[in-house]
């Protein structure tokens, strides 16, 4: 008991496989910039501004209720930014400055902070946010509306809007690949599908989002659209349509894959997304709304804990 | 250390320490001064029968509180220089008998009075200076055990001391199965080997089945050398004792033979991985400061290193170069400053890692969330808290740097300690 140099003690394991909650955020965010800059050269300055505030203002909200509730400041590890930069990816580019920051204050505070932070919130953030703006702002969620003054090569009708209430020959003029290069109108970060399927197969081969949601998500969106199509192929569009328009795709990659309002279990993720999906095309087809995803995901968000008790049994349990 | 491979979509995947072929221990120099730890607190020193400058033989069996009260076994005989008390983790407290090492010492007969003879009610005794150790469990239930399995495979990954004794030492193996079978009385007493498959060669058959433990960690943990066994897993809450079968170092098994014929087991053999990452297998005598070990391998340790007495991912850490080696330290490590990667007091963001590498398939993502909120008994009884066969890798991969496996030892150590105060107070 000599020694008078001091050594650190603590609990084993001794090593870490090196990942942090910083390196996680980063690389969603990274990933989410393809479509993201996407929707900004289609839309331009005004969506800049968009993505700009909301990321911005979400790291603010983040940092005045770290100071209020009196915790560490936790802005650093990248997920009040990712919330608010896929918030903005799901807003129109001409949203008001306001709205943009109403949406990060309720994805922040209201969605996360009240719970008790990172890690605890029963459901999306950035979707309970588009959720509540929605319902409260309908025309400002309203994307021929808010997008009406664009002029593209192409036709700036919001396709599930013309799908639901013209039937799929509205829409026959959108050609898959014209629709996965994001020649359609939408939100910022959610037109350009070929970005986000990169984004998604980056995320997941570096294990940042589970594929098992990602897939089964996409798997019920299509398979109940094509149901849809089959029974009534004049009133309801085909799958490859509800897999390249509105949510679905940045839905499956960055929305139903947040980690704490997603199960961990194998089963329960193919469940999970397989419901999201299904709940997507009928909310679609059969629902008031325009675009499903975002209620489809509440709802699973909701049943989450429930069926993740799905699960192996432990070892050595008995009953 | 192992880093999170790029391409993290598999579960990452800790392999063993594989045995080079000319691997050979080297003898660390005689210390000056060994550290006895005698399981027991200093309650009062004037009622200690043992003093400051008292001579102690080689091999002399220690007891400071009196004959029948809990004791050591000097590896090295010489003069007492101190008796202090020395704090161990979790509130437990030691008794540390220094004692200044005479080369010349007197030697003592071997257990004493017993003549050598290792039986169930010295076994107790013999444990506390067995290089290797034995599980404590053992001698509690040693009328269960029907199955003996001796594990040749090291439990913690970077360590070769097990692999080298299986693999070397198989006469002395052999003359410890003997005695076991002789002391647990058990005539079809079932004896496995567990080795790593490139050493099945090199290991005796036919006096005991070999198995063989596959390379990825934590297949050499001894619930699931148990389970393999067994074909089934341990109930979780029982220990491998009590549910008949007990898993023994090679090194305890050789040692227990080599006090059979006569010798006096001093030495024990210790991996080292220093901080550039140099393993070497070193022979220290027991009770050596790890200071002294480090030495012997040129290592120096600075203000806000890590040293670590067993492996990378179960070891204990020790606050002092002093800390001696005791029979059951596998392993030394030392990790500069910069190598600790830190822990953070996060909440647990659901991202399933843990789930998914979790050897014993608890769900660690929810039992987390009780051990943060301190509620132990619901952990224990709704989310598997006794499942857990501590291997760490929990804590190895979780990306919000939650101490996980440091909460479930507290989460076990309370829960046990509830329900003693429980029993006691009705």
């Amino acid at each position: 008991m000599d020694s008078t140099k001091k050594l650190v003690v603590s609990h084993a394991p001794f090593w870490h496989d090196g990942s942090s909650l910083m390196s996680r955020h980063y690389n969603i965010m990274l990933a989410a910039l393809i479509p993201c800059v996407a929707g900004i050269m289609q839309y331009g300055t005004p969506a800049l501004g968009v993505v700009s505030l909301s990321v911005s203002t979400a790291i603010l909200w983040e940092l005045l209720l770290n100071k209020v509730s009196g915790r560490p400041v936790s802005i650093g590890d990248g997920s009040a930014a990712l919330i608010g930069m896929l918030l903005a990816m799901l807003m129109p580019a001409t949203s008001p400055w306001w709205m943009v920051v109403t949406g990060t204050f309720i994805a922040v505070i209201v969605a996360r902070g009240v719970f008790g932070g990172i890690g605890t919130n029963p459901f999306n953030p950035s979707l309970v946010s588009i959720a509540i703006l929605s319902v409260a702002w309908p025309k400002l969620m309203d994307f021929n509306y808010m997008l009406a003054s664009y002029d593209m090569n192409f036709n700036m009708v919001y396709p599930l809007w013309a799908a639901k209430y013209f039937g799929p020959d509205a829409v026959a003029s959108f050609s898959p690949a014209a629709l996965l290069l994001g020649k359609q109108a939408g939100a910022i970060g959610a037109t350009f599908g070929l970005g986000i399927i990169i984004a998604g197969i980056y995320l997941v081969a570096r294990g940042f989002i589970r594929w098992e949601v990602v897939l089964s998500f996409l798997a019920g969106v299509f398979v109940t659209a094509l149901v849809f199509n089959i029974s009534d192929s004049n009133a309801y569009a085909g799958p490859l349509f509800h897999l390249l328009t509105g949510y679905t795709l940045i839905g499956a990659v960055f929305l139903a894959t947040e980690d704490s309002s997603s199960p961990v279990n194998f089963l329960p993720m193919l469940i999970y997304g397989a419901g999201g999906g299904v709940l997507t095309v009928l909310i679609r087809n059969i629902g008031v709304y325009v675009d499903g995803v975002v209620f489809a995901i509440l709802v699973m968000n909701i049943i989450n804990p429930l069926i993740d008790r799905i699960r192996p049994k432990a070892m050595g349990k008995v009953a | 250390m192992v880093k999170r491979p790029f391409f993290g979509l598999a579960k990452p995947k800790l392999t063993y320490e594989n045995l080079g072929s000319g691997v050979q221990p080297v003898d660390a120099p005689p210390p000056a001064r060994i550290t006895l730890l005698v399981d027991s607190p200093v309650e009062r020193k004037d009622s200690l029968v043992l003093s400051v400058g008292d001579k102690i033989k080689t091999g002399q069996v220690v007891s400071p509180f009196g004959e029948d009260g809990p004791c050591a076994v000097a590896s090295m005989g010489g003069t007492v220089a101190s008796i202090d008390s020395w704090p161990g983790n979790f509130g437990k407290k030691y008794t540390a008998v220094t004692i200044e090492v005479d080369p010349d010492a007197e030697k003592d007969a071997i257990l004493g009075d017993s003549g050598g003879k290792i039986n169930i009610e010295n076994l107790g005794m013999v444990s506390r200076f067995l290089p290797g150790g034995l599980p404590p469990a053992l001698f509690e239930n040693h009328d269960k055990i029907k199955t003996i399995v001796i594990s040749g495979a090291d439990e913690d990954l970077c360590c070769v001391t097990r692999q080298y004794v299986a693999g070397k030492d198989s006469d002395s193996i052999s003359k410890g199965i003997s005695v076991l079978r002789d002391m647990l009385g058990v005539g079809s007493l079932r004896v496995a080997m567990a080795v790593p498959e490139n050493l099945i060669q090199s290991v005796r058959t036919g006096e005991f089945e070999v198995i063989s433990v596959g390379a990825l960690y934590p297949s050499a943990n001894p619930r699931m050398l148990a389970a393999k066994v067994l074909g089934s897993p341990v109930p979780a809450d029982m220990s491998c004792e009590e549910a008949g079968v007990s898993v023994v170092s090679a090194e305890a098994v050789a040692a227990l033979g080599k006090i059979s014929s006569g010798s006096f087991p001093q030495r024990k053999l210790v991996s080292v991985l220093t901080k550039s990452g140099n393993l070497t297998l070193l022979s220290v005598v027991l009770g050596t400061p790890v200071g002294d070990v480090l030495s012997a391998c040129s290592e120096t340790v600075e203000a806000n290193d890590r040293i670590v007495l067993g492996g990378p991912m179960t070891g204990v850490a020790v606050y002092t170069e002093s800390h001696p080696v005791c029979h059951d330290t596998d392993m030394v490590i030392v990790q500069g400053k910069d190598a600790i990667p830190p822990v953070y007091d996060n909440a647990c963001i659901n991202c399933g890692e843990c789930v998914r590498i979790c050897p014993a398939n608890v769900q660690v993502n929810i039992l987390i969330r009780y051990l943060q909120a301190g509620q132990y008994g619901d952990a224990a009884d709704n989310h598997d808290l006794f499942s857990c066969i501590d291997c760490g890798l929990c804590s190895f991969v979780c990306p919000a740097g939650i101490p996980v496996f440091q909460y479930i030892t507290l989460g076990k150590y309370e829960f046990a300690r509830l329900n003693a105060a429980e029993a006691e107070n009705g």
